[in-house]
């Protein structure tokens, strides 16, 4: 093989392989530690409305 | 010097790469700080209910009250504060936006420490899990101001 193709070939698949993986990192759903920071997004807002209800003076 | 340059050339060459790279640290920092979030939340569960009851108990005035709550009101928003801006990361990461994301990370970094703080306010001891991502996000943040000029 002539040193030419064997370097055009190295570097196509450099590129093919650099594509393929920017398209699998791209086309990734939610990670489950995104679902998990909604999942604890929702509980903290709970636990603060909680509080912030006793903290505006609400007192059984 | 010489790596520095070597390192943007090899950026300025291969910047796809680059971009997933980065990617992997935002990642990896921004799990590591919802995770801390997320076990600092079940280890205060119980402390924090005592000192609600016994606030409620003992508090004569809304004052005291509000004096005996004010430390936990703040952990509380600090820890939220921590969610809602890994959020805008996963959300940034998902749009491709590796750089943009990895600019988060010295907010992060500031509202984690203030988690810490705020446990300390509180007498709490800090779980190694919290530490350890306040070290993680150190470096993700001194990669995003030295890398990037994000400040």
């Amino acid at each position: 093989m002539k040193p030419i193709v064997w370097v055009r070939e190295l570097l196509s698949s450099v590129v093919a392989g650099l594509v393929r993986g920017l398209r699998g990192k791209q086309s990734r759903g939610p990670s489950s530690m995104r679902r998990a920071a909604e999942e604890e997004r929702d509980r903290l807002r709970k636990e603060r409305e909680e509080l912030e209800k006793l903290y505006g003076g609400e007192k059984r | 010097m010489v790596t520095s340059r070597s390192s943007l050339l090899l950026c300025g060459l291969l910047l796809p790469a680059c971009g997933a790279s980065y990617a992997e640290t935002v990642r990896r920092g921004m799990d590591s700080a919802t995770g801390a979030v997320i076990a600092v939340d079940r280890l205060v569960g119980t402390a924090r209910d005592a000192a609600v009851a016994h606030a409620r108990e003992h508090a004569e005035t809304v004052e005291d009250l509000r004096a005996a709550l004010a430390p936990w009101v703040s952990l509380y928003e600090d820890l939220a504060d921590v969610i809602d801006t890994t959020l805008a990361a996963y959300v940034l990461l998902e749009n491709g936006e590796a750089e943009a994301a990895l600019c988060l990370a010295p907010k992060v970094l500031e509202e984690l420490e203030g988690v810490l703080q705020g446990l300390e306010a509180l007498g709490l001891d800090v779980p190694g899990v919290l530490s350890e991502s306040v070290a993680l996000m150190r470096t993700v943040a001194e990669t995003a101001v030295d890398e990037l000029g994000c400040r």
